[in-house]
Order: C-alpha cells, then structure tokens, then sequence
C-alpha cells in the first residue's frame, strides 16, 4: 500500500515539473512583448527593466533561477503591475474561486447522486427520465451556454436573483448553479448506470433472500458498492469545476482566480500567467493524486493490479 | 383462444431444405445499424445533425451576406425577413455568422477527432505491438501526460502558437490522443489473449491477417464509440477557448465568441444570445446522443 501511494507521488512530482518546465519553454516562446504597451520607454530603460526582471542573463541561468524560486513558492511580480506581487493576487482571488467551486462541488455530488439513486430505484418510470432528461442537458448545454441563459432569464427577465457579481449569498445561487451543473449530471447519469450494475449483483440478490429490509438492501449493499466508480469520476469532477470557472466567473462577474487568469492571458502578464497556470496545475495534479490514492484504498484491486509489480 | 385442430399433430415432412437459414446472417455493422435504427433518441440526433451539417454547408449562401462585412444602416435589427437571425452592433447578419461558427465547430470537432484517431492507434498500437521496454516507457510517458490538466495546457499552447483554426486543432491534438492511446493499447492487449486468436493462429493464420480480420475488426467499435464523444469534446473546447477570448479571431464568428459576444448585450438585443446558443446545444446535443446510441450499438458487452 505505502509502495502504491509512494510511486503516485512520485508520478505526481514528475508531472509538476513537466508542467513547470513546459511553462517556462512555452512562455519564452510567446509572441508579443510584455513591455509593448510602453512604447515611449527609451533603451536604456528597457536594459533596465530587463535586468530587474532577468530577462538579460542566458535561458539556463534563468531557467535555474526559476525553479529555485518556484520551489519556495515565489512566483515573482507582475509584469504589467509592478506593484502586484503573483502570490499577492492569488492569496486575494483563490478565496473566492475556492469557494464557489466548494458549493459547486457539494452541489453536484449531492444532487447528482441523490438523483442518479432515485432515477435507479425508479428504472423506467417517471423519476428515472427526469434524471435522464437533466442528465441529457447538462451534456448538451455547458457552463457557457447555460450560464448567460441562466443570468437573462432568472436574473433579468424574472429578476428573482442578482445576475452578475458576487456580495451577498444571494448572488452566489446563479455561479454555483452554472458551474455544478455539467458534473451534477455526469455524477447522477454515472451514478444511475452504477446502480443498476450493482442491483443485478449476486450478493443483492443474497443479501434480499436474507431477509433484509429494503432500506438495509439499499442503502447497506447497493448504494455503497455504487459509490466505487463514482470516486474515479471526483478528480475529473475537481478539474472540470476548476478549469468550468474561467467561464464561469467571467459570465457572473466574480472576482476570481479564473475571471483574473483571462484577463492575464489577454494582457500578456507573462509572470502572473506562469504563476497561475502552475498554481493551478499543482492544485489539479494533486486532486487527481488524492483521487487515485483513495480509489486504491478503497477498493484493493486497483492498487493490486496497478501498483503491485 | 386457439383452436386446436388434428392437423397440426401431423408428422412433419421431408421435403426441402430443411438446413436452410431462412433469416438473412447479418454482418457486425448490418446489426449494429439495425440496433442503432431501432434507438429513437440515436436516430433524432442523426437527423438534427445531418441537418445541421446541411445547414453548415449552404447555410452561409442563401442570405446574400457574408460575416463580415458591416452595414451601419441595419445595425441591432431584431431577427426577421431580412435577417433571419437578426444583425448585431456592427451590422453584420446574425444568420450567416451562425452558420459561419458551426463550419468552424464541425470542421475542427471532426479534423480534431481524425487526428486523435489517427496518433492514438498509432501510438497505442505500437505500444501494444512491441511490448517490453518500449511499452514500458511508452506507458510511463502517458501516465505522465494523464496527470496534466489538459485544458491548460491548451490554453498556453495556444498562447505561444497565436489564435485562429489551425492552431486550435493542433493544441487539441497535441493534448487529446492520450487517451485513445490509452484505449487502443488496452484493447489490442486484452483482444492478443482471446482465444479466436489463438484459434486462427493454431488454423494457419498469418499475422497480418490477424490482424486485420480479427484485431482491428474487434477493436473498432469501441475506437468508433470514442471518436463520436471526441468531436463534441473539440467542439466545446474551441467554444470555450473562443468565449475567453483566445479561439478564432475576429472577424471570423465562432460559437463560442458569438455567445460571449450575445451574453454582454443580452439585456437589450437577447436575440443575439439565444441564437447562437440554443444552435451550440443542439450540435452538443445531437453528437451526445449519437454517441450514446452508438455505444449501445457497437459495444458488444451492452448486447442483450
């Protein structure tokens, strides 16, 4: 087991530094100056600003300067706001971005797997294609078509709840809602297909010969054997809700990470980019890690085939 | 209630061919079409699609417009006989922009599918070919590349590489045909074992013909089944990397750029929202729901 989770973070460390290093590569390739937008800059300024921030020393040098720092979590300062350190912005916007993706989170899991359990239990009866239906639409209209729909038609037309920005707890309904959806249906159709797997097991079928009460047979046997595949989904869940709130929080005007990386990206913020995208691949590594590691936990046939040579 | 006669207690006779199958045997993708036929939601999202690639193709053509250029007299008209689908800021005709953006999607959903396709069997077979070292560290690499946010990692090559429809489809491929590598691999694997093999093998079969009557037969479907849910996936990425503002570049209309464009006059021209947007779900929609009828068609383990 401590051999199965040692070789996942080594894996998980060796994909960090692919990503880091492919960030620097891709970065040092870019078109566009970020000193562009100051023309009146004389040369002797611009040696200068490209001293301060290295960008005269060759590509190893500072590739080596750029681990180091990355290694103590120094992603350096803005580009285009001197005055705006990376980690400065992220510790600002994380927050925010952290919790509507938590509410996402525990919205899609809960309703999705209640759904998909309700839909099971009910198999071709009227619940079981509700959740089809909702299962149908949330593949069919994603984030960022569902998101403005959602902002006219509640928020404007009906004006039941704010449509854009984010204060007050009614204002987070409408982002959270938007970014859940796509996962809560792929949890409540993966759930649904699960359960019906599980229903037709031997030891269901046992487990009601004994006698047991239906709400045992359910909750006891079906439902917690449905759950295993459900985990190897979490991880692809965390990734689709993180990379879903570039949209997200730009539709609804949230003052988050992924509404601050478009905007780096469009104003060529090359340190804040780098910062950002490693941030965000080192949060994402490490949930598909955990995911993994807990999947091999859970159900010892996984670490036994993948990990056991 | 039947009535039961004498007669049908006679004793059978000899005559003809009594060995002859009277039901025509019906190939794997003569079934595997009759089965996906018989699936009304499968067949729905045919029909939606084939008209939306129709669509695609004269669409732009029978308004005489073209996306770009700018009619300040009929600027923001609202959607009717002049403009079908309405004009927007600059005046251009929403219709022909629509239809512009769904060329663009199915164009690189089904050039991005191809390509994943193609490195994935390519990769995925050889992997499983070889075996040994060079599965192992061909293996290693994916299990690296898996671990990689494959979002971002398309954001910044499309960064470095610069916006339009070329580099969109090379930054999906670049990052998209892990894992039908992954798939191939496994099946090549798993299908090497299956006893029809060593049957043919054991008959006289050479590998090659092992290979193409028997291994890829087998494998295509699942591979079919894949490719159907990787045009929607490139379909949505090119959306979504245009809605942040960094897929196709303007003037050229795309769906996703049109829908962002949509969402910040929704309040007083909503027409522009919901067109764009109600024709991107129905394209998601429609491969979806192919793809699930494909699935059940094709995969021989869902067989009844």
């Amino acid at each position: 087991m401590l051999r199965f989770i040692l070789r996942r973070l080594i894996y998980g460390v060796i994909t960090l530094w692919v990503l880091i290093t492919l960030t620097f590569i891709m970065m040092h390739n870019l078109p566009g100056d970020p000193f562009a937008n100051s023309q009146k800059l004389s040369k002797e300024a611009l040696a200068v600003l490209k001293k301060t921030y290295g960008l005269d020393q060759p590509i190893w040098v500072q590739y080596g300067s750029y681990l180091k720092k990355i290694v103590s979590f120094d992603f350096g300062i803005s580009f285009n706001y001197p005055t705006r350190t990376v980690n400065e912005v992220l510790t600002q916007t994380f927050p925010t971005s952290a919790e509507l993706g938590m509410y996402a989170i525990i919205v899609a899991v809960l309703i999705g797997l209640t759904l998909g359990v309700i839909a099971a239990l009910n198999h071709n009866k009227t619940w079981d294609y509700v959740a089809m239906l909702t299962a149908i639409v949330g593949v069919a209209a994603p984030a960022l078509v569902i998101g403005p729909l959602l902002s006219y038609f509640i928020g404007v037309k009906l004006g039941w709840l704010p449509p854009a920005l984010w204060k007050g707890p009614e204002y987070k309904i409408l982002p959270t809602i938007t970014l859940a959806f796509g996962t809560l249906a792929t949890m409540a159709r993966m759930m649904r297909t699960s359960m019906l797997d599980v229903v037709n097991q031997d030891y269901i079928k046992t487990a009601r010969s004994k006698g047991l009460t239906k709400f045992a047979v359910v909750f006891k046997h079906t439902i917690r054997n449905a759950m295993l595949p459900i985990i190897t989904i979490l991880g692809v869940a965390v990734v689709n809700i993180t990379t879903g709130a570039f949209v997200v929080e730009q539709i609804f005007a949230v003052p988050g990470m992924g509404k601050f990386f478009v905007q780096s990206i469009t104003t060529n913020d090359y340190t804040m980019i780098m910062g950002m995208t490693i941030f965000y691949a080192a949060l994402l590594i490490v949930a598909i890690m955990i995911t993994d590691v807990l999947y091999g936990l859970i159900d010892p046939r996984i670490r036994l085939s993948k990990g056991g040579k | 209630m039947q009535t039961v006669t004498p007669d049908k207690f006679k004793p059978a006779t000899h005559a003809g061919n009594k060995e002859r199958v009277v039901r025509k045997s019906l190939s794997y993708w003569a079934d595997a079409w009759r089965r996906l036929k018989k699936n009304k939601l499968a067949t729905f999202g045919l029909i939606v699609l084939s008209l939306l690639a129709i669509f695609a193709i004269i669409g732009p053509f029978i308004q005489p417009y073209d996306y770009q250029s700018q009619d300040y007299a009929a600027r923001n008209i609202a959607p009717g006989t002049a403009h079908w689908f309405g004009t927007d800021d600059l005046g251009r005709d929403q219709w022909v922009r629509v239809w512009w953006g769904v060329r663009i999607s199915l164009f690189i959903g089904i050039i991005s599918a191809a390509l994943d396709f193609t490195i994935g069997v390519l990769y995925g077979g050889i992997s499983a070919y070889f075996g040994g070292r060079v599965d192992d560290i061909m293996q290693r690499i994916i299990e690296i590349l898996m671990g990689l946010p494959y979002m971002i990692i398309v954001i910044l090559l499309m960064m470095v590489m610069g916006p339009g429809i070329f580099t969109i489809i090379v930054a999906l491929a670049a990052v998209g045909w892990v894992g039908m590598a992954r798939l191939v691999r496994g099946q090549m694997l798993s299908l090497k074992e299956q006893e029809y093999v060593l049957a043919a093998r054991t008959l006289g079969a050479s590998s090659w013909r092992i290979i193409l009557r028997h291994l890829i037969p087998n494998a295509l479907g699942i591979i079919i089944i894949n490719v159907t849910f990787t045009v929607p996936g490139a379909i949505f990425a090119e959306a979504f990397l245009s809605f942040i503002g960094l897929g196709i570049k303007p003037p050229m209309a795309s769906l996703g750029s049109l829908v962002n464009d949509g969402m910040q006059v929704m309040r007083n021209y909503p027409y522009r929202l919901l067109c764009p947007s109600i024709v991107f779900s129905l394209i998601m929609l429609s491969f979806n729901l192919l793809g699930d009828g494909l699935r059940d068609a094709l995969d021989p383990r869902l067989r009844k």
